[in-house]
């Protein structure tokens, strides 16, 4: 089994890539014109589902959060209440996720800036970790611990 | 409110006793058992001694008892060892049959070998996860090499009907028949005659982590996972786990001395949480009426679209109750491989919850656990799931 990074490499772009959310509207990641903070759960992780709560306490001005998820529609109308539709979720499932962003592992968060560079990345599992991987430029400490899956 | 844990399958605590011996070896003895010089003679001496006990314990010989790092590797041991013996020697390819419902350790290094080439059944189980017999007997062909079924499934409880095929692949001497014990010991009976090979673990027995056992039958061949000194009669290189084996003897002990005792209260302890659970209309119980299953497991799954065994653990945990779902070694699948083999069901599969008991867990833990499923079942059919994240208890 190879030694795979987890999640796409700091300083790309990301996916110029459009997906459909929650409420049935279109959204192109780089039309996005704020930082985008973009999470990728499980409904089957522990750890993610752990992580809900936490996000919900993520205030950053300027700043656009997106969930990423294999839930159904179902789960993904209650998420929704239960982030008082504050924030885009987007069904997709985790062979997209390995697709589009690389990403393997969950709970996973990228971080890209207003000209949707990646900057930073990691598993977060609180919202301590997540404000450190937003104003952490140049990668983060969990890019060391957490970044490589074995 | 301190956590109520309910995942000793696990893991367990160190047994009391097993504790002063793992920091006394652990000070005391830390020459290398393999050196010539007095020392190293010494530890050496304490090593076939507690092999000599282990043996006595399982009514084994002394040479029987190899020890390993874990019933990760003891399993593997006796299943590569079995298979790459048997290619050596014949150039032939091999058949072997385990379950649908094995441990990852053992379904996961037979896959292995299956796409290398070698012959693998995967039998499946009845509703209840238990093995038919007769359709083990039915799929032995004349390149049947290992049979492996483990004694009590550690994500059920179900006990399978290891003396039967114990009898029956007695008759046919070709056949080696590996038991995973690592769930059964100390909880369910189990005689040694009919079987082969025998896995245990350390830490399930309230010893260490990082120390198992491998019983091989004297006339067993097996090739090695590794090589290196001439440690374990040849069969396992590297340096012995000196403070592992020590501990490791102590917590085999005592699990037999204590068996009675402890088989007693578990059972009491999981009729009452078993009854209680299957008063819930809701719940699917995965593990079958004893005697079916052992006195530790009780599987159950809530059969409610969305809802899966993350969201309920997550939800537990807010009520300060620590359980699991599927083996700690299967943890970040989907659905349990084991409930899906028993169910063919994804929702059950993926909404399963493992309890798993203890001597120490008392009467008020086991009510405090009812009412806080009861109270989470009632809270999912009335709020939204995930708001039930939010609350702390």
């Amino acid at each position: 089994m190879k030694n795979v990074e987890n999640g796409q490499k700091i300083g790309e772009l990301i996916p110029d890539k459009s997906y459909i959310n929650q409420h049935n509207t279109t959204l192109n990641l780089r039309a996005i014109r704020k930082r985008k903070v973009l999470f990728f759960i499980s409904l089957h992780c522990v750890r993610c589902i752990d992580l809900l709560p936490e996000i919900k306490k993520v205030r950053e001005p300027n700043t656009e959060i997106l969930l990423f998820s294999s839930a159904d529609q179902e789960d993904l109308q209650e998420l929704d209440h239960f982030f008082q539709q504050k924030i885009s979720i987007v069904s997709l499932s985790h062979e997209q996720a390995k697709l589009d962003f690389q990403v393997y592992d969950y709970p996973f968060c990228i971080v890209a800036d207003t000209s949707h560079c990646i900057y930073s990345k990691g598993a977060a599992y609180n919202a301590v970790d997540v404000m450190e991987l937003i104003h952490h430029r140049g990668g983060s400490k969990f890019l060391k611990m957490f970044g490589k899956r074995i | 409110m301190d956590k109520l844990y309910f995942d000793y399958c696990a893991s367990a605590p160190l047994h009391p006793q097993v504790i002063h011996k793992l920091i006394d070896s652990s000070v005391n003895l830390y020459a290398n058992a393999s050196s010539t010089h007095e020392i190293g003679f010494e530890v050496n001496r304490i090593i076939e001694a507690s092999r000599e006990r282990i043996a006595n314990v399982l009514h084994v010989k002394p040479s029987e008892v190899i020890f390993t790092s874990g019933a990760t590797e003891s399993n593997n041991m006796a299943i590569l060892g079995v298979v790459r013996a048997y290619m050596k020697r014949t150039s032939q390819i091999p058949h072997l049959i385990l379950s649908e419902v094995e441990h990852s350790s053992v379904y996961n290094c037979c896959k292995q070998l299956r796409d290398e080439g070698v012959e693998v059944t995967f039998l499946g189980v009845d509703r209840s996860g238990v093995v038919n017999p007769s359709a083990l007997e039915k799929a032995i062909q004349d390149n049947t090499v290992l049979v492996s079924i483990m004694h009590v499934n550690n994500e059920t409880g179900t006990i399978q009907p290891v003396h039967e095929i114990g009898k029956l692949l007695k008759t046919k001497p070709a056949i080696q028949f590996h038991v995973d014990g690592v769930q059964g010991f100390g909880k369910a009976n189990l005689d040694l005659e009919d079987i082969d090979l025998y896995t245990l673990s350390g830490h399930k027995m309230g010893g260490p982590k990082g120390i198992g056992i491998l019983i091989a039958k004297e006339g067993v061949e097996l090739m090695p996972l590794m090589y290196g000194g001439n440690n374990e009669f040849g069969h396992r290189p590297g340096t012995t786990n000196v403070p592992g084996v020590v501990c490791l003897t102590e917590a085999v002990e005592l699990s037999i001395a204590e068996q009675a005792e402890t088989t007693t209260y578990l059972t009491s302890l999981h009729h009452f949480i078993y009854s209680k659970l299957q008063s819930i209309p809701e719940l699917i119980i995965n593990t079958p009426e004893p005697p079916l299953s052992a006195p530790h497991i009780i599987n159950f799954s809530y059969h409610n679209k969305g809802i899966t065994s993350a969201i309920m653990i997550s939800i537990l945990a807010k009520k300060n109750i620590v359980v699991s779902s599927q083996s700690a070694c299967s943890s970040k699948a989907k659905e349990s491989r084991v409930l899906m083999a028993m169910t063919h069901n994804e929702e059950i599969a993926s909404s399963s919850i493992r309890l798993s008991l203890h001597e120490s867990v008392s009467f008020d833990d086991a009510k405090y656990l009812v009412n806080s499923i009861t109270e989470m079942i009632d809270q999912i059919k009335s709020t939204n799931k995930f708001q039930l994240l939010l609350h702390q208890k």
